[in-house]
């Protein structure tokens, strides 16, 4: 499983540091933009602006894992890796395992950005608000899942009657509304948020592991 | 030569919205090839993806060399190749890297092998796959397939897209292969041509069902178009296949050749003629009815 989530990142590198360059470059020109032509001329209201930055990673992020789920479907990489000796467990977790790992990365240049733009502002660079750029990573990385998961009803969907794979869209559902729920309800305490909302992009990955293991049909 | 079958498929029914494949009960033999022949949508490429377990069956039961094609216990893999109608090489990558990768999880792999089939086949290993032809991936695939010496290769079409010339490439290898009698070939294709040369057997199959089993020796040796006159208008022949009557000239297709023969000769018939047909035109003869006709 491993090798292949190695293989995987080996393969997309390319992909996950354009991404962090062009979510910096468009950054770094709205910044510029703001201090040249717009009303902001304070310094640290500047370094503020700045403080997007992990955003900007994160959101890159996000997009280098849209762009690998999307051409290890277009390029049925599902074919080649069940064709491995490598247990179907394995090969299902692995698949979600890929796009989370550039999330993963993406949150760790994001706290390194952070914490060193929190120093030029004069903060200490370990506080608390590093917990906002966990929860907006467990955020994307939830929603990056989403896709993946529908994906998989829609094949189990494809072998059953829709009341059989009822229960999986429900789980699904159940968990957007939760995720819902966690980013604009009662829920206080980032730290909190940051953990529930990781709870569920698992669980989404959970659900997505287990429909892919009782597929009867590899071949898409 | 070893006695466990290369694979068994036993009562295998898999359903579709329209389509139902099965019950299909076939097994082969290592040191065999096994053409499996059919028009387009009659679940060639269903049982071949039984076989590989990219499809699972919702009856019956496949093995591969005694052991169940389980995803959860894969070892079985390790002694299978397969082309198919896609591949998932990793298209920005080059194919000599795709070949890397595949070597990484394939125990038995040969980097010498796979070097001496690619210059065989011409194929530039350098290249990205999505700059390769349709020509070059099928071969990639039959290389990557081959990479790691397994004992079955289930082959969907592997020439589809090759030029005569690499068509024999293609079909030499895979004489090689076979050379020490311990692999198995399962060939399916609606291109007789490309196994008429190759196969043992055939396997023909219609509508998700299999209407005949055969060596090729003995449809050649058995199947006749036999041209015959006689005075009677219409004459219900034995083993007749196919019957045409050219006002005198009667034409029959025959799946026993003998036995039409010496029923004509009973009947009086005279200026009897006969000669042997191709495997394609048998093959046509056999799906196109599969059953005895009644004389018009």
């Amino acid at each position: 499983m491993w090798r292949l989530v190695r293989e995987g990142l080996r393969h997309y590198r390319p992909v996950l540091l354009i991404s962090w360059g062009v979510g910096i470059g468009i950054l770094v020109l709205v910044v510029t933009i703001v201090a040249v032509v717009g009303s902001v001329k304070d310094r640290h209201e500047i370094v503020k602006l700045g403080l997007q930055a992990p955003l900007a990673i994160l959101i890159a992020s996000m997009v280098a894992g849209f762009i690998v789920t999307g051409t290890e479907r277009g390029e049925n990489r599902v074919r080649m890796h069940l064709m491995l000796p490598v247990p179907i467990g394995q090969v299902a977790v692995a698949r979600v395992l890929l796009p989370a790992a550039l999330m993963l990365l993406g949150l760790t240049a994001g706290h390194g950005l952070f914490a060193v733009l929190l120093a030029l502002q004069g903060s200490p660079p370990l506080s608390p608000r590093h917990l906002t750029v966990d929860f907006i990573a467990a955020q994307l990385l939830f929603w990056l899942q989403v896709p993946v998961a529908i994906r998989e009803i829609i094949e189990l969907r494809h072998r059953v009657r829709w009341t059989g794979a009822l229960p999986a869209k429900a789980l699904l559902v159940t968990a957007i509304a939760l995720m819902v729920v966690v980013e604009l309800g009662p829920v206080h305490g980032t730290a909190l948020q940051a953990g529930a909302t990781a709870a569920l992009a698992v669980l989404l990955m959970a659900l997505t592991v287990a429909l892919f293991v009782r597929r009867t049909n590899f071949t898409k | 030569m070893s006695g466990v079958p290369a694979f068994t498929l036993t009562g295998v029914v898999k359903r579709y919205p329209g389509f139902t494949l099965g019950p299909l009960d076939l097994a082969l033999q290592p040191g065999t090839v096994l053409g499996f022949v059919g028009p387009n949508g009659s679940g060639k490429t269903t049982t071949l993806n039984c076989i590989a377990g990219l499809v699972i069956p919702e009856e019956g039961s496949v093995e591969v060399f005694g052991r169940k094609t389980d995803h959860r216990a894969p070892a079985w893999k390790t002694n299978i190749g397969v082309v198919g109608e896609t591949h998932g090489f990793y298209h920005s990558r080059t194919a000599r890297e795709n070949l890397r990768f595949l070597s990484r999880f394939l125990p038995g792999w040969s980097d010498r092998r796979v070097d001496r089939l690619a210059t065989r086949f011409g194929l530039p290993l350098d290249k990205k796959v999505e700059q390769l032809s349709k020509g070059q991936v099928a071969k990639l695939a039959l290389v990557a397939a081959l990479g790691h010496g397994p004992r079955l290769l289930l082959l969907d079409e592997p020439t589809s897209g090759l030029d005569p010339v690499v068509r024999a490439e293609v079909l030499d290898v895979l004489w090689e292969v076979l050379e020490d009698g311990e692999h198995a070939i399962f060939y399916s294709t609606h291109v007789l041509s490309d196994i008429s040369r190759l196969a043992d057997e055939l396997v023909f199959l219609h509508e998700g069902r299999v209407l005949q089993r055969s060596s090729k020796d003995a449809l050649t040796e058995r199947w006749r178009r036999i041209s015959f006159r006689l005075a009677d208008a219409d004459v219900a022949v034995a083993s007749a296949v196919e019957y045409r009557r050219v006002r005198a000239e009667h034409q029959v297709l025959s799946d026993d050749g003998d036995a039409t023969l010496a029923h004509l000769r009973a009947l009086g018939a005279d200026a009897i003629e006969q000669s042997r047909m191709t495997i394609d035109e048998i093959a046509v003869a056999i799906l196109k009815g599969g059953n005895h006709v009644a004389p018009r």
